[in-house]
C-alpha cells in the first residue's frame, strides 16, 4: 500500500503528532518524508539508547517541528534502516507510536518491554542502538546468530559514514568525544568535563 | 483569478513598504548614515513583512518582503523601501529570523531560517558597503566610492589597534601610514596596508592565492567601535597585558548586538562586528570598472637580512567580504560571506570558455591541478612588487555550490543595487548556530553582559548551519565537507586563543588539590588577539 506523503514539518510538535500515527500493514515501508515516522523513530531511539530525543535530533526538536537540524543524522539512519529492514522497522515505529498514549513516566520502559517481546524486532532494535552509539551498522541477523549460536564469531560491522562516525554517542556518554572530532571548547582537556546529563540530556 | 491574486499581493506589499517608508520619514532621521560608533537606530527589516516598522513581528499570514519569483522584477517600491531603510538605519543590530514562511512554499524550518539569515546578510552587506558620506545611496555609488566600513570613523584596521609596541590607542587617533609610505599616503582616500604573513597567506598558513595576472591576493581585518572599546578596556592590544595576572581571570566575551525594546524604534546597539576582506590587485582600467576599488599604499616585507621596507602604490579590487557579528541571540556570532561573481567557477561551470579572477578555462592535458597551493617560497619578493615569482597562477574551483535559494536571493538583491559595481557581488551563505537554546545560553556564573556560556558541552558551536562554509578567496584551500578539516567558520574560530596565562595555583586549586576555578584563554571566536604585540617578541 502506498502511503500518502506528509510534509516532514507537518504539525507543530512531536507530542501532538504521534497519536495520529496510522496503523499500516506490516510490510509497508516507513517514510522519512512522513513527519510522524521520523518523530516515532527519534522517540524509539531515545527509549532504546537512554539519550534524550532533543540530543539525538538537535535543532529544537521538541520546540519546533523536525527539520531544523543541519546535521540531520537521524534522517541518514532512518533511511539506512528502512532500506535494509522495512517491514520490521515499520513494526518498531508502530510500537513507539502506540506508546505515546501511555503516561510519560513509563513510556520508555514500555517501548523497551514491547520490543523485547517481539523476537524479530529486538535484534533490529539492537542494531539501531549500536548505530546510534557507534555510528556503525551491525546486521540484526548477525547479532541474532552471535547471541544464540555458541562460539559464533563477533559480528562484522560497517561504519555508516564520516558523519555517522563524528556523531556517534559512545564517547559522548563517557563525557568525551570521538577521536579526531571535538566540538568542545579549546582547553577542555585541562579540566573536568560537564556532568553526564549535560551531554546526553538525561 | 491568478493575476488578481498577484495584483493584490503586490499591492499589499507596496502599501506596507510605503507605510514603512512613511514612518521612517516621520521620525526624520535622514541626514547621514549612522556610524557604528553612534548608531542610534537598528535596522529592523527582515525577510518576512513586519507588522509595522517598530515591531519586527511578521504579519500573519506570512508574506515575504522580497518576491523571489525569478520572472518578476523587484517592485520599484520594494527597492526604494529597502534602500531608504538601510540609508536611515544602517545594519541590523540583531537578526530577526523565524522558522516560518508563506503557505505553500514547501520549505523546511531550516530553509526558512536560512532565508532569514541570508536576508539579514544582504542588509548587512548593503549597509556596510553604502557610501560613507551618508548622502549617497549604494545604487548611485562609483567603483571607488568610499564605503561605510572603509571610513575610519566606523571601522579600524587590526594593525591600527595591535600597535608594534603593544601601546594603547584611542578610537579617534588618526591613521598613521607605515613610515616608508608616509610621503605617498593620502589619508582621505588611501588605504594603508602593512604586509604581514596574514596579509598574503591563507588561514593556517596554507598558502597564498595568485590571480590570473600573477598578483598575490591580499587580506585585511577590521573591527568596529564596540570591539575596539572592549580590547582597550582589557588592554588586550598588548601581549604582556594579556599575560597579566589580572587578565588570567578574564573570560573574553565581546559585546553582543541587540535590537531596541519591542515596539520601540530608538535604542539597541550593534555589538561586536569584525570584517575580513580579500583584495585583488588591479592592473588594467577595464578591470577597475567591475570591482569596488580602493587606492592603497602597501608597505612590503623587507628583503631577507634587511629591515628596510619598500612602499608600493596599487589599486585594489574587492573580491571577498566576510562579516562576523555577535548578537544577543546568536552568541556564537553570525557568519556572512560574500564574493565577487567572477572569482571562480563552481565544479559544474569549469567547462565554460571564459576566464575568472582565479581560474582559467583549460581543456588540454597540461591543465594545472585545481585548488593547489603555489610552489614555495610563498613570501612576496620586494623586488617584484606583489607579483608572484614564477609562472604559477591559482586554478581555483568552488567545491560547495551555492543553494538555489541563495542564488534566487542574490538575483533579487543584485537587481536592487543595479547600476553600481555592487551588482557584481554575491552572498555565498550565512552560517548561524541552529540550536537556539544553546545559542542564547548565558553562563550560570554571574558576569558582565552578554555573559556568554563559554563552556557548553559537547557542542560549543550549537549546531552550525550550514555545517561547512568557505569563501574561495579567504578559505581557498580548506573547501569541502570533511569534519574538522574543511572550512566551518564556527568550528575553526571556536579554537581561537589569546596569550592569557593561567591564574596562580592558589586561585586554581583548593587545599585538597581540586580545581576550583576554570582557566580560559579562548577568545570568543576571534583570532585577532593573537596579533597583540609588545614585550620581548614583537
Amino acid at each position: 500500500m502506498k502511503l500518502p506523503a506528509v510534509s516532514p514539518d507537518a504539525g507543530s510538535s512531536p507530542a501532538r503528532r504521534l497519536p495520529q500515527l496510522q496503523r499500516r500493514s506490516a510490510d509497508s515501508p516507513a517514510s522519512a518524508q512522513t513527519g510522524n515516522d521520523m518523530v516515532a523513530f527519534v522517540q524509539l531511539s531515545a527509549a532504546l539508547t537512554g539519550i534524550a530525543d532533543v540530543k539525538l535530533a538537535t535543532g529544537n526538536f521538541n520546540a519546533t517541528p523536525a527539520n531544523s537540524d543541519p546535521v540531520d543524522i537521524r534522517r541518514q539512519y532512518f533511511d539506512w534502516v528502512n532500506r535494509r529492514r522495512p517491514a520490521v522497522f515499520r513494526r518498531l515505529l508502530q510500537i513507539a507510536g502506540d506508546a505515546q498514549k501511555l503516561p510519560e513516566a513509563g513510556r520508555a520502559q514500555a517501548i523497551i518491554d514491547r520490543v523485547q517481546a517481539a523476537p524479530d524486532a529486538k535484534y533490529l532494535a539492537r542494531s539501531i542502538v549500536l548505530m546510534w552509539y557507534l555510528g556503525a551498522w551491525y546486521d540484526p541477523g548477525d547479532l541474532q546468530k552471535a547471541a544464540e549460536l555458541p562460539n559464533h564469531p563477533s559480528p562484522a560491522f560497517k561504519v555508516i559514514s564520516s558523519k555517522a562516525y563524528s556523531q556517534a554517542w559512545a564517547l559522548r556518554v563517557a563525557q568525551a568525544h570521538p577521536m579526531g572530532f571535538s566540538e568542545m571548547q579549546f582547553g577542555y582537556w585541562a579540566r573536568p568535563p560537564s556532568e553526564r546529563p549535560v551531554f546526553i540530556g538525561n | 483569478m491568478r493575476s488578481t491574486a498577484r495584483y493584490r499581493r503586490t499591492t499589499v506589499m507596496r502599501d506596507d513598504l510605503l507605510a514603512i517608508g512613511a514612518v521612517l520619514s516621520l521620525v526624520g532621521i535622514l541626514s547621514s548614515f549612522p556610524s557604528s560608533q553612534a548608531q542610534a537606530r537598528c535596522n529592523l527589516m527582515h525577510d518576512l513583512m513586519p507588522t509595522n516598522p517598530s515591531n519586527p513581528e511578521p504579519i500573519k499570514p506570512f508574506r515575504q518582503t522580497l518576491d523571489f519569483d525569478s520572472k518578476r522584477p523587484v517592485e520599484p517600491a520594494t527597492k526604494e523601501a529597502i534602500l531608504n531603510n538601510i540609508m536611515e538605519t544602517g545594519i541590523p543590530c540583531q537578526e530577526t529570523v523565524t522558522g516560518d514562511g508563506p503557505e505553500g512554499t514547501k520549505k523546511t524550518q531550516l530553509q526558512h531560517r536560512q532565508r532569514g539569515f541570508d536576508f539579514y546578510s544582504w542588509l548587512t552587506f548593503i549597509a556596510l558597503n553604502s557610501p560613507a558620506d551618508g548622502r549617497t545611496r549604494i545604487d548611485k555609488s562609483m567603483p571607488n566610492t568610499k564605503a561605510v566600513w572603509e571610513d575610519r570613523k566606523n571601522f579600524k584596521q587590526l594593525l591600527d589597534v595591535m600597535l608594534p609596541d603593544g601601546a594603547a590607542s584611542k578610537w579617534d587617533d588618526p591613521k598613521k601610514a607605515p613610515p616608508e609610505c608616509e610621503n605617498q599616503f593620502k589619508p582621505d582616500t588611501d588605504m594603508g596596508i602593512e604586509i604581514i604573513e596574514e596579509s598574503y597567506n591563507q588561514p593556517f598558513r596554507t598558502g597564498p592565492l595568485i590571480d590570473q595576472q600573477g598578483n598575490y591576493a591580499l587580506f585585511d581585518i577590521l573591527m568596529n567601535r564596540e570591539m575596539f572599546d572592549y580590547i582597550q578596556k582589557h588592554k588586550l592590544y598588548s601581549k604582556p597585558e594579556q599575560q597579566s595576572e589580572e587578565n588570567s581571570k578574564l573570560k573574553v566575551d565581546f559585546p553582543a548586538g541587540k535590537n531596541p525594546t519591542k515596539g520601540e524604534i530608538e535604542g539597541g546597539h550593534p555589538g561586536g562586528i569584525i570584517i575580513k576582506v580579500s583584495w585583488k590587485i588591479l592592473d588594467s582600467e577595464a578591470e577597475k570598472r567591475k570591482f569596488h576599488t580602493v587606492d592603497a599604499v602597501i608597505s612590503m616585507l623587507p628583503d631577507r637580512g634587511s629591515t628596510q621596507r619598500q612602499c608600493v602604490r596599487k589599486t585594489l579590487g574587492l573580491v571577498g567580504f566576510h562579516v562576523m557579528h555577535k548578537t544577543e541571540t546568536r552568541l556564537q556570532w553570525i557568519w556572512t560571506s560574500f564574493e565577487h561573481v567572477d572569482n571562480v567557477p563552481e565544479e559544474s561551470e569549469v567547462g565554460k570558455r571564459r576566464s575568472w579572477n582565479f581560474y582559467q578555462f583549460c581543456n588540454t592535458r597540461a591543465c594545472p591541478a585545481v585548488n593547489q597551493t603555489p610552489p614555495r617560497p610563498w613570501e612576496p619578493k620586494p623586488s617584484l612588487g606583489l607579483k608572484f615569482d614564477g609562472p604559477f597562477r591559482s586554478q581555483i574551483v568552488r567545491k560547495t555550490p551555492l543553494t538555489e535559494d541563495t542564488k534566487r536571493m542574490n538575483k533579487k538583491f543584485q537587481e536592487i543595487v543595479r547600476g553600481s559595481v555592487w551588482e557584481n557581488y554575491m552572498l555565498l551563505s550565512t552560517q548561524w548556530p541552529s540550536d537556539f537554546r544553546c545559542a542564547a545560553k548565558k553562563s550560570p556564573e554571574s558576569g558582565p553582559d552578554p555573559n556568554t556560556d563559554l563552556e557548553k558541552e559537547p557542542d560549543m558551536n550549537c549546531a552550525p548551519a550550514p555545517t561547512f562554509l568557505a569563501n574561495s578567496t579567504l578559505e581557498t584551500y580548506s573547501q569541502g565537507n570533511v569534519p574538522l578539516a574543511s572550512s566551518s567558520c564556527m568550528a575553526c574560530h571556536g579554537n581561537a586563543t589569546s596569550y592569557q596565562s593561567s591564574p596562580p595555583a592558589a586561585d586554581q586549586f583548593d587545599a585538597d588539590g581540586k580545581p576550583k576555578a576554570k582557566f580560559f584563554n579562548q577568545t570568543d571566536f576571534t583570532f585577532m588577539l593573537e596579533k597583540a604585540r609588545g614585550g620581548s617578541q614583537q
